[in-house]
C-alpha cells in the first residue's frame, strides 16, 4: 500500500502533511531516536545560554532530511512575535543580556520541534510516544482530534459562508449560534464514526 | 497565553512539568476508567471541533472581537477528566504542528489551561448548579477558567525571571480581565444556544467530585500565589538569586546604605508597590500576548 495516499490524514494543503512524507535517511530513522534527540535537543536549547550555537547544526540536518531549512526556520519563526513583546519588555527594564536569551531561546527551541515533525508523520510520534509511556486515551484522542481538524474547519467556513450568504452581519448571537451548531453537529458526527468504527471491527470481536 | 520553550527556569519547569503530568495522568486513567467506548471518537472530534470553533469570531466592542478559549464548554459538555485530557490533545498538537506554545512547556501549559482551567470550570459550573441556572453558571465557569489559568501562566513567567517594567499601563490589567469575561460571555451563549437547538448535550453531565476540584483549583490558586510572590521578591527569578545579592551588596558599598538599620518587613509599603506595579505589569503583558495571539490566529487562519 502507498504510504504516502494511506496517511494523508491530516488538513489538506499543511505543510507538515508534505514535509513528513519525504524519503530520506532521517525520515526512514525510528521515531523514538527523533523524539528523543528532539527532547534533548530541546533540554539543552532551555539550559544552556549558548544554545544558538546548536542551530548551527539545523541547517545540516535539514540538508540530510533534504528539505527547505529556510521554509522550516520560516516556520518555526511563529513563535516570533510572543517572544519579541517579552524581549522588548526586558530590553525596557534594562536587561539586555536576557532579552537576547529570550528572543532567540523560543527560536531556537522551536526549530527543533518542527525537524520533528517535518521528519516524522504525526502518527509516528504518537506510537513513539507511547512506547515512552505516554497515557494511550491522550494519544488516541490527539489522534482522531488530527484526523478530524481539516473536517471541523472546512465546516466551519461553510457554516460562516452560509450564514453571510443569508445576510448574517456580524453579531454575538449569531457567531454563538454558530458555535452551537458546530458542536452539536460534532457530537453528531462522533457517533456517525463510532458506529463505522464498529461496523468495520473496531475493538475486536465480542 | 501559550508559554514557548525557552522561557521558563528549570526549577519552575519541573514543578509545573510535574503538577501537569500527575493532572494529566490521573485525568486520563480516570477518564478510560468512566469510559465506554463511544466517547474515545468524541473525545477527537470534540478536540477538532475546539480548533474549528477557534476561528469564529465574536465582536465584542469597537470592532475588536474575541473567540472561544475552550476549558469551560469542554468541561460542561464532556464531563471533568475527559474535557482535561482533550484540552492537553488540543495544547501538544498545536505545540507539535501550530509551534504554539513550547514541547517542553507543555507539562506547564497543560497545568495551566488543561488541568486548573478545566477544574475551575467544573467546579463553578457545578457549585452554581449549572443544572438549573445554566447560563450563569457557564458564564462563571468560562470567566474563572480563562482568569485561572492567565493567573497561573503570568506567575510562571514571573517566577522565572522575566522582567516586565514597573510602570505599566493601567488599562492593561483590564484587559486581561476582559478576556477572561469575554470566554465567559461566549461559554454562556453558546450553551445558551445550544439549550435551544439541542438540549440533552448539556444533561449528561458526568458528575464530578466538587471537594477534589476545589482543591486543584486551591492548589493551582497557591501555586500562582507563590509564584508572584517568589517572583516580587526575587525579580530575576530563582537561578540568579546569588547574581542579584551580589549586586545588591556591591550597590549597598556603592550607596554607603542610605537606611542602615532598616530591615525590609515583607509587607512595608516600597516592597508591596513593587508588587502591586509588577502585577499591573504582568497584566500589560497579558494584554500584548492576547493582542499578538490573536494577530498570530488571524495570519494563520488566512
Amino acid at each position: 500500500m502507498d504510504r504516502k495516499v494511506a496517511q494523508r490524514v491530516g488538513p489538506r494543503h499543511f505543510r507538515f502533511d508534505e514535509w513528513s512524507r519525504g524519503r530520506s535517511g532521517l525520515h526512514r530513522l525510528d521515531a523514538r531516536w527523533k523524539l528523543a534527540a528532539a527532547l534533548a535537543l530541546l533540554a539543552a536549547s532551555s539550559l544552556w545560554d549558548r544554545a544558538w550555537l546548536l542551530a548551527l547544526l539545523f541547517p545540516l540536518l535539514a540538508w540530510l532530511a533534504r528539505l527547505p531549512a529556510a521554509a522550516l526556520a520560516l516556520r518555526a519563526a511563529l513563535v516570533l512575535p510572543f517572544s519579541l513583546v517579552f524581549a522588548g519588555m526586558s530590553w525596557l527594564a534594562g536587561d539586555p543580556a536576557r532579552a537576547l536569551l529570550l528572543f532567540w531561546k523560543p527560536w531556537v527551541s522551536a526549530l527543533w520541534a518542527v525537524l520533528l515533525m517535518a521528519t516524522t508523520p504525526l502518527e509516528e510520534v504518537l506510537s513513539a510516544a507511547a512506547r515512552f509511556g505516554a497515557p494511550s486515551l491522550l494519544l488516541e484522542v490527539m489522534h482522531f482530534l488530527w484526523r478530524y481538524l481539516g473536517v471541523l474547519v472546512e465546516q466551519a467556513q461553510r457554516l460562516r459562508m452560509a450564514a453571510l450568504a443569508r445576510g448574517a452581519e456580524r453579531s454575538f448571537e449569531i457567531s454563538a449560534s454558530s458555535a452551537a451548531v458546530l458542536l452539536a453537529s460534532s457530537f453528531a458526527r462522533a457517533s456517525r464514526i463510532h458506529r463505522a468504527m464498529l461496523a468495520r471491527g473496531a475493538g475486536g470481536p465480542p | 497565553m501559550h508559554i514557548p520553550d525557552g522561557y521558563l527556569s528549570p526549577p519552575v519547569l519541573a514543578v509545573t512539568g510535574a503538577a501537569g503530568l500527575a493532572g494529566v495522568v490521573l485525568a486520563s486513567r480516570r477518564a478510560a476508567q468512566s469510559l465506554d467506548e463511544p466517547r474515545v471518537p468524541l473525545m477527537g472530534v470534540m478536540g477538532a471541533f475546539v480548533f474549528a470553533a477557534q476561528m469564529i469570531n465574536f465582536p465584542v466592542a469597537a470592532g475588536a472581537s474575541g473567540h472561544l478559549l475552550g476549558s469551560a464548554l469542554l468541561a460542561i459538555t464532556l464531563g471533568t477528566a475527559p474535557a482535561i485530557v482533550v484540552m492537553t490533545a488540543i495544547l501538544a498538537v498545536q505545540a507539535l504542528l501550530f509551534q504554539d506554545g513550547g514541547l517542553l512547556a507543555l507539562g506547564a501549559n497543560a497545568l495551566n489551561m488543561a488541568v486548573a482551567g478545566v477544574a475551575a470550570a467544573a467546579w463553578s459550573y457545578r457549585v452554581l448548579d449549572g443544572g438549573r441556572r445554566r447560563r450563569a453558571a457557564a458564564f462563571a465557569a468560562g470567566t474563572l477558567s480563562a482568569f485561572v489559568a492567565a493567573c497561573l501562566a503570568l506567575a510562571e513567567l514571573a517566577s522565572s525571571g522575566i522582567r516586565i517594567p514597573a510602570p505599566a499601563l493601567a488599562g492593561a490589567l483590564g484587559v486581561f480581565a476582559v478576556t477572561a469575561v469575554v470566554e465567559g460571555a461566549i461559554t454562556a451563549a453558546v450553551v445558551a444556544a445550544l439549550e435551544r437547538i439541542q438540549p440533552s448535550l448539556l444533561e449528561q453531565q458526568q458528575t464530578s467530585q466538587p471537594r477534589l476540584l476545589a482543591g486543584v483549583l486551591l492548589f493551582s490558586l497557591l501555586l500562582a500565589a507563590a509564584g508572584f510572590l517568589l517572583a516580587s521578591a526575587l525579580p530575576d527569578g530563582l537561578e540568579h538569586l546569588a547574581q542579584r545579592l551580589g549586586i545588591e551588596e556591591m550597590e549597598r558599598a556603592l550607596a554607603g546604605a542610605p537606611m542602615p538599620d532598616y530591615q525590609a518587613p515583607w509587607f512595608s509599603s516600597p516592597w508591596l508597590g513593587k508588587a502591586v506595579a509588577g502585577v499591573a505589569g504582568l497584566g500589560a503583558a497579558a494584554a500584548l500576548c492576547w493582542a499578538a495571539g490573536k494577530w498570530i490566529a488571524r495570519w494563520r487562519n488566512a
